[in-house]
């Protein structure tokens, strides 16, 4: 045995030589019928009712199917998906759906107002985290096989938007109740469905789950029974859990055909004529605040501080720090989203009035903590330039900063107490409607976080956006023009995803929800 | 009992044994206690970091969330549940992939068993042969070559030879599949042991083999470079020690080939001292794979570790905390045996 030893180094080689010579270069899974797509992950579960995640949502869109829904880029305004009517009554609070005929679940059921009922009240009663989606819905019942009835506590004008989200997919219930499924007002404690639901699906939509794993992929087969007529250009999709920083490479190199979490300013080296590089609506926004609690910083308090900084941020040289598709968002709700404010609305900078607003407030000689997330990055874009961007404007203005980076979860910690006198964070809507943006209202969650707890004028001014029903729009600028000229809130600059595919790729609907329409793909 | 008490001893490898069993049950507890309170010093609440910020400004279901996860219950009543449950084997339920997460090691450290598994194979043997090769040609130009490589090994910040073999060898030169197991296309064959190269082998798949052994290759070389620099310094560094022992020129004088000599004599006595260190660097292997996991998309238990961490994951980072206690207490336990038997005179003491 012993004289063999010298021969195992050989082997060792020989192993190495064989799995080299056994990779076979890139293969084109274009031609094979699958598509590779590359994520980082944030998905603990493909459960609808549960999983509530950029990823859980682009895979959840193929595979379950929502009464309202987006089929083009543009998000103002929420298309029907499974409804094919809708008619809002009793001033905001009744919203009666009819579903299209002819809709079956993937094992050929025929889906009816049941379905839909036991999925919406399932998420509800879970009490996970899409459960606040449907937390001003009262009650949802079934009129007749395909009319659907939900009631709000409260004019909700936006429930149909809330009503895209794949969270609120429709499951087929018998499928689901068999495996432990129940929409019971103790379904958080009782429902048992979530093994299943994250190993195969119980949808409607063109694709169905062939696996999933929370770590490395995600693997979708095209539904053969899909009642929407055209089948998904690919038969096989794969989204692969992959660190950013490899996505660019892997794209470059053919093993994926689309890359989901490349940076814009990495995107924009990309060569045109092999890839294209899209950007959805940048919903996501960047915003700094100055806390109004005078307990926490009377500096930062003081509204002549607040229209210092106000001035003294150069908006535009953040917007090209943050590369390729970021813009200055004029308000916080972005231009892409209904009540969007108008770009001619943004704040511009002045220095000269920033220095004498600062002046007035006394900031000289005093330094304030610029908090911001140490190991979080937005869209691929880093906090600690923009951090040191803004620390740099501000020395000009006379203020001076310091910065404190703080990992997020401690970051939001003390956020959530309302403890940082100066914070540089970032909102994403969770649905597509201004209403998402309501907490930066005072006396509202966001509002109260940066110590701001009331000011009649905006309290009123977002009490009347809430509650609208009709022409929104206008009341949601009008609450923006509020917030700016008062609030201790400054919106920076907005961020898109940036979606690079291959030349070989065809049909890229981005959405700001779930990045990618799957079933609209064609090789 | 009196024939217990016989066995007990006489037998000094029980007692020996029985005493690293009981010690490493206290430092599995000290594990969870260390764990549990460094956890929950930091200033982070489990709810903030898995729960939307729409969702945390709903009570109810930030309540349940919490009731779910036992984190409304008082901290000792807390661990003292988690202690309860471990005994009967329940290590709690992963915040981030709601799975136990007991079915979350075996698919996460599996991976990581394979790819350092792979790397401690590739360290062994290079290690030990460029050891042996510098010793013999001491203070020559191949001595002189591998003291520089050994040294660049040594010195290379593994994330930075992960970006660079990743970026040359994959996307360069096309030579090695760059993320993940197993071509994403392919299906995975059935698992048994979690192992993609040995449960392809027990399914007669050998496209798959072929694709898991080409995908293996790229992440195990990276994390094999330091262990080899480090092992060809120690090993070097061992076989010259005994080199210059007399029973080795008694060998020499007595005609054996030199391959005898160095294999029969040289190797088996310097391998007390490099067993441990390979004790030592396996163990360091498998907790220190979260850079190279993370850049080769490699769902190990690295990232799996850092996803916990990050999330405040408790009963995961615990879990790993336990795994990685777990190996490195029943290695060293592995190697003290092994001395026995790579040198008698230690069995007698």
């Amino acid at each position: 045995m012993r004289r063999y030893l010298w021969a195992v180094p050989g082997l060792v080689c020989a192993a190495l030589l064989v799995g080299v010579l056994g990779a076979s270069a890139a293969p084109d899974q274009a031609i094979r019928g699958s598509l590779v797509i590359d994520k980082t992950y944030d998905v603990p579960a493909m459960d609808p009712g549960r999983a509530y995640s950029t990823v859980a949502s682009l895979v959840g869109h193929g595979i379950y199917e929502t009464l309202m829904t987006y089929k083009t880029r543009k998000v103002t305004k929420p298309e029907m998906g499974l409804a094919k009517s809708l008619v809002i009554s009793n001033g905001g609070r009744t919203f009666t759906f009819k579903l299209r005929s002819g809709i079956r679940f993937s094992d050929g059921t025929p889906m009816t107002s049941a379905d839909v009922v036991f999925s919406l009240r399932r998420v509800k009663n879970l009490k996970a985290s899409p459960s606040f989606l449907l937390n001003n819905v009262v009650s949802v019942r079934a009129k007749g096989l395909s009319t659907v009835v939900l009631r709000t506590n409260e004019p909700m004008a936006a429930l149909p938007a809330a009503l895209t989200t794949p969270s609120l997919g429709i499951l087929n219930s018998k499928v689901v109740k068999a495996q432990g499924g129940t929409d019971a007002a103790d379904a958080a404690k009782t429902d048992k469905a979530e093994k299943f639901l994250n190993k195969t699906s119980a949808g409607s939509g063109p694709f169905v789950l062939e696996s999933f794993s929370t770590t490395t992929q995600t693997v979708l087969r095209a539904n053969k029974r899909y009642w929407g007529g055209s089948r998904p250009g690919y038969d096989r999709i794969i989204v692969r859990n992959v660190q950013a920083s490899a996505q660019k490479v892997n794209v470059q190199a053919g093993a994926t055909q689309i890359a989901l979490d490349i940076a814009s300013l990495n995107a924009a080296g990309l060569p045109a004529r092999q890839f294209n590089v899209i950007h959805p609506i940048g919903l996501k926004i960047f915003y700094a605040f100055a806390n109004a609690d005078p307990k926490v910083s009377a500096l930062t308090a003081n509204p002549a501080f607040r229209k210092a900084v106000r001035k003294a941020i150069d908006y535009k040289g953040l917007a090209k720090l943050a590369g390729q598709g970021s813009k200055q968002t004029a308000g916080v709700i972005p231009s892409g989203l209904l009540g969007g404010l108008p770009a001619s609305a943004a704040v511009t900078r002045d220095l000269a009035g920033a220095k004498a607003s600062a002046q007035k407030a006394g900031a000289a000689g005093e330094s304030v903590e610029l908090w911001y997330p140490s190991d979080y990055t937005l869209q691929g874009v880093e906090f600690q330039p923009l951090a040191e961007r803004l620390q740099a404007n501000l020395r000009e203005a006379g203020i001076s900063i310091t910065l404190k980076p703080t990992p997020t979860t401690v970051l939001f910690q003390s956020y959530g107490t309302a403890k940082i006198p100066l914070g540089l964070v970032w909102w994403a809507p969770d649905f597509l409607d201004p209403a998402n943006y309501l907490t930066f209202a005072p006396g509202e969650k966001g509002g109260l976080r940066a110590g701001w707890p009331a000011d009649r004028g905006v309290t009123a001014a977002a009490n009347k956006a809430a509650t609208a029903v009709t022409d929104r729009g206008p009341l949601f600028q009008k609450f923006q023009r509020e917030l700016n000229a008062k609030s201790p809130f400054f919106p920076l600059i907005s961020v898109p995803e940036s979606i690079v595919s291959a030349k070989s790729v065809h049909g890229i609907t981005p959405n700001a929800l779930w990045v990618v329409d799957l079933a609209a793909l064609r090789p | 009992m009196g024939g217990v008490r016989r066995l007990w001893r006489r037998t000094p490898l029980l007692r020996f044994l029985t005493r690293r069993v009981v010690a490493s049950l206290l430092l599995g507890i000290g594990i969870t206690l260390v764990a549990f309170c460094l956890t929950n010093l930091i200033p982070g609440d489990p709810a903030a970091a898995n729960l939307s910020q729409q969702a945390l400004t709903d009570p109810e279901i930030v309540a349940a969330f919490r009731e779910k996860h036992g984190l409304d219950q008082p901290l000792p009543t807390q661990y003292v549940r988690y202690l309860r449950n471990l005994v009967s084997g329940d290590l709690g339920v992963s915040l981030q992939s709601g799975r136990p997460v007991l079915d979350d090691l075996h698919e996460y450290a599996t991976a990581t068993l394979e790819v350092a598994g792979a790397a401690m194979v590739i360290s062994m043997v290079f290690g030990v042969l460029f050891g042996v090769v510098a010793a013999l040609g001491r203070g020559g130009p191949i001595d002189q070559v591998l003291r520089v490589v050994t040294l660049v090994g040594v010195s290379v910040p593994i994330f930075w030879l992960a970006l660079v073999a990743y970026y040359v060898i994959f996307y360069k030169l096309n030579l090695l599949p760059g993320s993940g197991r197993l071509d994403p296309i392919m299906i995975a064959p059935k698992q048994v042991t979690g192992l993609l190269t040995v449960d392809s082998v027990l399914a007669g798949d050998w496209a798959a083999l072929r694709s898991a052994s080409a995908h293996l290759i790229l992440p195990a070389l990276v994390l094999a470079t330091p262990t080899i620099g480090l092992l060809t310094r120690f090993v070097r560094a061992a076989v010259l020690e005994v080199l210059a022992d007399d029973y080795v020129r008694a060998a020499r004088a007595k005609g054996l080939p030199e391959r005898t000599v160095i294999v029969h004599h040289v190797l088996r006595a310097a391998a007390v001292p490099i067993v441990t260190l390979l004790g030592l660097t396996f163990s360091a292997l498998l907790s220190g794979t979260v850079l190279v996991e993370a850049i080769f998309a490699w769902p190990g238990i690295g990232q799996y570790a850092y996803r916990g961490a990050t999330t405040l994951d408790l009963p995961a980072v615990i879990g790993v905390s336990l795994f990685v206690a777990f190996v490195y207490v029943s290695l060293n336990l592995f190697v003290d045996l092994l001395y026995g038997v790579l040198d008698p005179r230690l069995r007698l003491k």
